[in-house]
């Protein structure tokens, strides 16, 4: 395989891995597969209520 | 082996970013700034008659119908809301239960631990369309100044799902309010399990505005919001509230609250067996039995998260014409060794105050010499008697009746 060839077959792969990143962690495809599911927001950290 | 790496993965990474960035530019970029104001597809009615004039809620989330409540008493010229944290207990001398029981004024208090400044700046913009000339009273307490700010549990217990939806789509909100909820959601994004359509708005906005943010958070950003807003179409639900007003009428009963308020303090004073600090004996024997003293820090006024939150507050209250007034609480000097350090603070919101002709009402005080047993029921909570002298300051200044 030549070198230019190679060049552009991990061109391509690279691209891809690059909209599969997108697509699942910045998009995060299971809000795009169900746009309509319901919206939970919650906080990680319990803070306890301290009198003083 | 390395110039074999730069040139089959380096040099093609290099190349499949620039093409990724070229066709994101080519195909996307154009509608990015379409949408910062993201148009509701969907609007959600909440309508109702307003039936509660007095007592108060924890938070909005206590019963069905405490939402529609509150935007009620904000629409409403002849309640008077109040706005507090910690100190609002069930005691029958309360403002909102004292006042609504004697005198049928109507009073609704919101709020308990943890409901600081900017949990009430988004309740109000919440309530944008009916807030202009409402009677508001802030409980300002000098514990919040000791925290990092509204904490994520709290932001996540008031800033309620319809509230953000509602702030995000009215576009007569300045957006000053709304990139400054996109930086507190931004800058706690870790804290949180799960952001909801309008936080990621919120933060869009943000983002959006800060010309010297890092570019790679700044297009993944962009990223998100547009795909999202391309493939997903995300809809931001629009909330209307339909409300039928009501009133009820004041009688004219007098009370002599200096008299009343005295006795409370000598039964307060009569009935502490366990401590010479002025703190009731259940509260003493359960939090401080092990802990005789403490020291407060003080706050930084450049840099502390509630005071920047208390002062965009102050700004929407002036912007918005409200009656509004503010009772500052005090801190147990016996037991908060420095309560002086708190002064320029008390000194800094007092002149913010005085400057727009806010009417106060200050009980801090910086020494044990000063402080007026009984006022509070422990170090930083409202006593019975305390309650009274309040209730006669907003009889009078709103009602008045002196």
């Amino acid at each position: 395989m030549g070198t230019t060839k190679k060049i552009i077959q991990n061109t391509l792969i690279y691209f891809l891995l690059i909209i599969g990143y997108v697509y699942l962690y910045v998009i995060n495809i299971n809000t795009v597969l169900n746009p309509s599911q319901e919206e939970v927001v919650k906080s990680k950290i319990d803070f306890v209520y301290q009198q003083f | 082996m390395l110039k074999k790496i730069g040139l089959f993965h380096i040099v093609p990474f290099l190349l499949a970013s620039l093409i990724f960035v070229f066709l994101y530019h080519l195909f996307i970029s154009d509608i990015i700034d379409n949408h910062v104001n993201i148009k509701p597809l969907k609007t959600t009615e909440i309508s109702g008659k307003q039936e509660v004039h007095a007592g108060k809620y924890g938070n909005l989330s206590e019963v069905d119908h405490a939402e529609l409540e509150f935007i009620a008493s904000i629409k409403s010229k002849n309640q008077l809301t109040l706005m507090g944290s910690s100190e609002f207990t069930y005691s029958k001398f309360t403002t909102y239960k004292y006042l609504p029981a004697k005198k049928n004024y109507q009073v609704l208090g919101i709020g308990h631990a943890h409901h600081q400044s900017l949990s009430m700046l988004i309740e109000l913009l919440a309530a944008h369309p009916e807030n202009l000339n409402t009677k508001i009273v802030f409980f300002i307490s000098p514990d919040w100044f000791n925290t990092e700010g509204t904490n994520s549990k709290a932001f996540v217990e008031y800033a309620r799902p319809n509230f953000l939806n509602r702030i995000i789509n009215d576009s007569t909100i300045s957006l000053e309010y709304k990139e400054y909820l996109g930086q507190y959601i931004d800058s706690r994004l870790n804290e949180f399990d799960g952001v909801s359509k309008s936080m990621t708005s919120f933060m869009k906005i943000f983002i959006d505005n800060q010309t010297n943010y890092i570019s790679l958070k700044k297009l993944k950003q962009n990223i998100k919001d547009n795909f999202k807003g391309t493939i997903s179409k995300p809809i931001i639900e629009n909330i209307n509230y339909k409300l039928n007003i009501t009133n009820t009428i004041k009688n004219s009963t007098f009370l002599n609250y200096d008299s009343i308020a005295k006795a409370l303090q000598l039964k307060f004073i009569s009935n502490i067996q366990s401590n010479s600090i002025y703190v009731n004996d259940n509260y003493y024997n359960k939090y401080l039995s092990n802990k005789k003293e403490s020291i407060l820090n003080q706050p930084n006024l450049k840099t502390n998260e509630e005071y920047l939150d208390f002062k965009l507050l102050l700004k929407y209250v002036i912007e918005r014409k409200m009656e509004a007034s503010f009772i500052i609480l005090p801190l147990n000097p016996y037991y908060y060794k420095n309560t002086e350090v708190f002064l320029p603070l008390i000194d800094s919101i007092k002149l913010n105050l005085e400057k727009h002709d806010l009417p106060y009402y200050n009980l801090y005080v910086s020494d044990t010499l000063s402080y007026d047993p009984g006022i509070l029921n422990d170090v930083m909570h409202f006593g019975d008697y305390g309650w009274m002298k309040v209730n006669k300051y907003i009889d009078s200044l709103y009602y008045g009746n002196h």
